[in-house]
């Protein structure tokens, strides 16, 4: 009996060959990636190729079991397709360790698959996963899980609504006033600590050589104390190395910086003042010298669940800033340039950053925490769980049936939630294509050039103004060329135009957005560029030139209930905007990622 | 690069460009290859007619991620500006521009420019961010104004930027 025998049963002979025929591509080997995987070459597909830019870290290994101990460092792809050839090596598994987004990955390669799978963490890859299907025409099942949490969607070109239909909910970034000024939370001291202090300290100092010095005209004083007091604890570097500098990080930030905030008294009216900490408490702390935290391993799970008092803060503050700083020194002898970014599973780093968090609440009377909460928030540690992998994966494999079948009114978007009161799955229809939507409402369509001749100009005036009845696509009105977030031609930049593709650096692979603005209808397309210098014309055009339509502008969002009294009032955020499916908001993420939750701009 | 985002500012310049707003500018800045970066742009300000900012142009930067406009874009002057709302790195600190209060999708980049041209003549003392403008302002509004008066005087001159002159 061979192993596909029940599987044929269940599926019928026609449906399996259509399986065993199909050619399925993965995106990404992780958490879903994994189960996924093994579902595949367990439930008759037979050609499969996986993707993923990831390599094995010892935080992968409880849950993606395709991986072990040795495996660590190793490719995500690369392992996946070894280990899953163990369980059936009857499957043809391509594996490419690389980022989907490269060139490489065009709409050729997109073409050739029967259906996508995204087994993704990250919204910028899911986005452009999306498009490329939505210009390959080829079905995407689009998953996501996070904790107890998950779902899995099919989508289909102008059947079912696409990724960006429906806006997805990002993470918020704090204000500045909350995290410099005012915070009443402990991840916005942990936000100050790791994006403000570490980075000024320690990061690069990016924003500070954009500030203009054209101004200085009539010697303008008040930009210039302006300018010196944002620089003040830059300029403290000039200790960096003796032993004062500590003292002096110490001082301005946890005394000078808060006294300056409490003359700010409306500031104060509402909240709670904070409590400087001198210099002379800082060195009363010292004087205490406590063993903090010394590295004995059977400690450390200990110290890390334990809430310091603010004396072993203080000290942990002055040991760590030694350390970094004489890191930084180090760094800077071999390259000027050097800087640090924060790492998680750097442990001085981490323990600075909450040593810095716990000092900033203690002084804003905001609760602390451990090191082990506050990594979880400053790295942005998102609980992830394999069984919910494992019935994700599953109901992926179900759709794929399903669309093989051509029984796509069959599918549905499928919620996983935790909520004991009701079903665990939660059945949606596939919902229709949002006519709004600036995405999947757009017409895509492949221009196939020699980059080397081809010019933008060529593009106006062969492509895009062309009329429709001779090959060209008719737009007309105010045109707009982008490539990603560059600019190549609009009303008033026409210097590009007589470019070729290649000296402004569109290659093989690149989309360009374009947008014609005809009075007030805007026109959207998108156009996928390959390159073939053996190409004997001038261009070919595919897609459908009569698709081309207006997509309608955003619907007015309907006004709030008034029932802002107090405008200025600081909300946390957690207010997870209730709306009739409390499970969409969550769906984004998978694993450990970096998905970032707490970006101070 | 979400194509949502791309196209909202594509429009949004296009609207600018239409429905021009007198004494403003603004427009992506071009990057060092020569292009425009669409996710970076550069805007003047002007004064308020009849008050202590007028004759002043003021330069602000306008950064938009690629969230935009689920995000508000950071708007930071250029050199900084001596005001209550406006910290000393020269970010603005303005309930339109924070997610967690006013900030909505729909609000263009007109409707920031011109908030932020009303701000500039009527702080908000409940949420100051620069300690020597709001001191100045509380205890003695003569010398405040005087300093601002001094601090129009010496803002940009439009006539004086090459750039505008080129592409606007």
């Amino acid at each position: 009996m061979d192993r596909l025998s029940n599987l044929r049963q269940v599926l019928g002979k026609k449906l399996l060959e259509k399986v065993e025929n199909s050619k399925i591509l993965m995106v990404g080997s992780g958490g879903i990636g994994c189960e996924l995987l093994k579902n595949l070459v367990m439930s008759g597909f037979k050609n499969i190729e996986i993707i993923d830019l990831d390599t094995i870290d010892l935080s992968n290994l409880n849950r993606q079991f395709l991986f072990q101990r040795q495996h660590i460092g190793k490719s995500k792809s690369k392992v996946a397709r070894k280990s899953a050839l163990e369980f059936n090596p009857n499957v043809n598994i391509v594996a490419h360790h690389a980022n989907i987004k490269d060139p490489q990955f065009n709409i050729k390669w997109f073409k050739s698959f029967d259906i996508v799978m995204n087994a993704l963490d990250n919204l910028d890859a899911r986005r452009h996963v999306n498009t490329m299907c939505l210009a390959a025409n080829v079905p995407l099942i689009e998953s996501g899980t996070s904790g107890y949490l998950g779902q899995a969607t099919v989508i289909e070109k102008n059947v079912t609504e696409c990724f960006e239909c429906q806006p997805k909910p990002t993470p918020k970034t704090f204000p500045i006033c909350t995290i410099r000024s005012t915070p009443s939370a402990p991840i916005h001291c942990i936000v100050w600590a790791k994006n403000y202090l570490f980075a000024e300290l320690f990061g690069k100092s990016e924003d500070n050589d954009e500030i203009d010095e054209e101004v200085t005209e009539e010697n303008n004083k008040e930009i210039e104390n302006l300018k010196k007091e944002s620089q003040a604890l830059k300029e403290l570097y000039q200790y960096a190395g003796t032993p004062e500098y500590s003292e002096k990080v110490f001082d301005k930030v946890f005394n000078q910086d808060i006294n300056r905030l409490l003359k700010m008294e409306n500031l104060w009216k509402t909240r709670t003042k904070p409590t400087p900490i001198n210099t002379e408490q800082y060195k009363k702390a010292l004087e205490i010298n406590m063993d903090v935290d010394e590295d004995k391993n059977d400690s450390k799970i200990k110290d890390d669940q334990k809430i310091y008092s603010i004396e072993e803060n203080i000290n942990m503050f002055k040991e760590c800033l030694e350390l970094l700083v004489q890191r930084q020194l180090k760094g800077k002898k071999i390259d000027p340039e050097f800087s640090m970014s924060f790492e998680k599973d750097d442990d001085i780093i981490m323990k600075f950053v909450a040593a810095t968090a716990n000092i900033r609440a203690h002084i804003f009377s905001i609760e602390q925490l451990n090191r082990f909460k506050i990594k979880e928030i400053a790295g942005n540690i998102i609980a992830s769980i394999a069984t919910t992998n494992a019935i994700i994966s599953g109901i992926i494999i179900m759709d794929a049936y399903k669309i093989l079948n051509n029984q796509l009114e069959e599918c549905n978007t499928i919620y996983l939630t935790h909520d004991s009161s009701s079903n665990v799955f939660v059945k949606e229809f596939l919902a229709k294509p949002n006519p709004r939507c600036a995405v999947c409402r757009k017409s895509y369509f492949v221009l196939t050039i020699n980059i080397e001749k081809f010019t933008l100009n060529d593009l106006l005036n062969k492509v895009l103004i062309k009329p429709k009845d001779n090959n060209g696509l008719g737009l007309n009105g105010d045109i707009t060329i982008c490539e990603d977030q560059r600019i190549l031609y609009d009303f008033d930049f026409d210097d590009k135009l007589n470019d070729t593709f290649s000296k402004v650096k569109i290659e093989d692979g690149k989309y360009l957005n374009i947008t014609c603005d005809d009075d007030d209808k805007m026109y959207n397309i998108m156009i996928y560029i390959i390159n073939d210098s053996s190409l004997d014309k001038d261009f070919i055009l595919e897609g459908d030139s009569t698709s081309i339509s207006y997509i309608l502008p955003p619907e007015p969002e309907p006004e709030p209930e008034p029932e802002k009294t107090n405008k200025r009032k600081h909300s946390d955020g957690d207010d997870a905007n209730n709306k009739k499916h409390k499970v969409i908001t969550v769906d984004i993420v998978d694993d450990d990622d970096k998905v970032e939750t707490v970006l101070l701009d | 690069m979400s194509n949502l985002c791309i196209s909202r500012l594509i429009e949004e310049r296009n609207q600018l460009k239409k429905d021009f707003i007198p004494g403003f500018k603004a427009g992506p800045l071009k990057t060092k290859d020569g292009n425009y970066d669409i996710l970076n742009w550069e805007a003047y300000i002007p004064g308020i007619r009849g008050t202590s900012w007028d004759g002043g142009i003021f330069k602000l930067n306008l950064k938009f991620s690629k969230d935009y406009p689920l995000k508000p874009p950071k708007c930071t002057f250029n050199p900084p500006v001596f005001h209550p709302n406006i910290y000393l790195s020269g970010d603005v600190c303005l309930s339109i521009l924070n997610e967690y209060e006013d900030w909505k999708p729909s609000i263009s980049i007109r409707d920031i420019l011109i908030g932020i041209q009303l701000l500039l003549n009527e702080p908000n003392l409940e949420s100051p961010a620069q300690h020597a403008a709001y001191a100045l302002y509380q205890e003695n509004r003569l010398e405040y104004e005087k300093r601002l008066m001094i601090q129009s005087k010496n803002h940009y001159d439009i006539n004086n930027i090459p750039y505008l002159k080129r592409h606007y």
